[in-house]
């Protein structure tokens, strides 16, 4: 839950209703030393992702929900005529795809992820080792791909491959 | 812990090379998801190289290096061959109506011993392997086993369109991904919202200056 912020105050009005979720979705806790602290607002997300979307848009939902958490601004979703898409991913269709991009040198994971601090993303614990060279950077001898640069074998260009080249600039 | 063993001529074993944690894991250990059978080998993002295939795998021999994704299908129900393999009917043993199976989770989702280990089983191995292309390396395709398909299918949920607006709610590796799936899925600006001052700034976005409304104070027609 905010302490600061334009968000805080109203946040704050719903102290009693966060608890409650609490209770239902971690009956159980064993916080030790400041570690293991389970989140304080569990629809807050929800919440605000709800009030921010245009009227008639649409709202997609991804995670790991356990069946204990019921609390959704159903009424406010309603209201604004959402649509509203949610479920656990189905990896297996996705999967294939998107190491072809990854192949293909249309989008690298680590280049959209900060691995400053977070030691899962250095998998080899070699400090100082660099991430893969992606045809993102300008400079590398492959950033343009044209039929004479791309590798024979190489697997063919997905549909976002137009756009994934120009992500974040 | 035993080394898993071949139950059904569809598994396999798969000698773990690289094993990711994943957020999920942490509600597992710290109690804030509950029905965790003792005993379960946690772990859903690994990648590997194949040590034994049932008779019925013929698709993978031994040898050959994969990505485990996340979640289990069996990869002949209608849900499976739909692409829905969250709902596959016959992956879980608690039934069709009991949710998604995975590695490592509570005992409603199988349970099945996870990936954090040196070898797994991997159930219905025909189709819960996938080969690792040429050029992609262990640390790019762990993040392919689980967080960059769920950026990707939440990124997809949004129904985004080419020029869109899309905004993530959460800077963590899913979000950061999925901010990186909206930009390649066609959106036109990526807002990203997140709690912590030292939260990832990925290369070239621009910050704002701090705001004093609040979502429920914006007219919904005037978005500036």
């Amino acid at each position: 839950m905010p302490q600061t912020g334009p968000a805080a105050a109203e946040a704050a009005q719903l102290i009693d209703r966060f608890a409650d979720e609490q209770d239902k979705v971690a009956p159980r806790i064993a916080p030790s030393h400041g570690r293991w602290q389970p989140g304080d607002a569990p629809s807050l997300a929800l919440r605000w992702a709800v009030q921010a979307v245009a009227k008639a848009g649409t709202l997609g939902i991804i995670g790991v929900y356990p069946p204990q958490h019921e609390a959704f601004p159903i009424g406010a979703a309603m209201n604004a005529n959402l649509t509203v898409k949610m479920g656990n991913c189905n990896h297996r269709k996705h999967v294939p795809g998107l190491l072809s991009e990854i192949a293909a040198g249309y989008t690298d994971p680590h280049r959209g992820v900060d691995a400053t601090g977070d030691k899962p993303y250095r998998a080899s614990g070699i400090r100082g080792l660099r991430p893969p060279r992606s045809r993102m950077d300008e400079g590398h001898p492959r950033s343009r791909l044209t039929p004479s640069t791309r590798r024979r074998g190489a697997a063919r260009p997905g549909r976002y491959a137009d756009r994934a080249r120009c992500y974040f600039r | 812990m035993p080394a898993p063993a071949i139950e059904d001529p569809a598994d396999a074993i798969v000698r773990i090379t690289t094993s990711a944690i994943c957020g999920t894991d942490l509600h597992f250990v710290r109690g804030t998801m509950s029905g965790i059978r003792p005993g379960t080998i946690l772990g859903h993002e690994a990648v590997g190289v194949v040590e034994d295939t049932g008779q019925n795998v013929r698709n993978f021999n031994i040898g050959d290096r994969v990505v485990i994704p996340s979640t289990i299908g069996c990869g002949s129900c209608a849900y499976c061959r739909a692409g829905c393999y969250a709902q596959c009917d016959d992956a879980n043993p608690n039934g069709r109506d009991a949710g998604t199976a995975f590695y490592g989770g509570p005992a409603i989702t199988g349970p099945f011993d996870g990936l954090q280990a040196e070898y797994a089983r991997v159930p219905f191995a025909h189709t819960n392997l996938v080969p690792i292309p040429p050029g992609v390396t262990d640390e790019q395709a762990v993040m392919v086993s689980d967080i960059f398909p769920t950026a990707w299918f939440g990124a997809r949920l949004t129904e985004v369109k080419d020029g869109d607006v899309v905004a993530v709610f959460g800077a963590g590796p899913v979000g950061q991904l999925a901010a990186l799936s909206g930009r390649m899925q066609g959106a036109g600006r990526v807002l990203i919202v997140d709690g912590t001052p030292t939260a990832w700034r990925p290369p070239g976005c621009r910050t704002p200056r701090p705001s004093t409304s609040t979502p429920s104070t914006r007219s919904r027609r005037s978005r500036t």
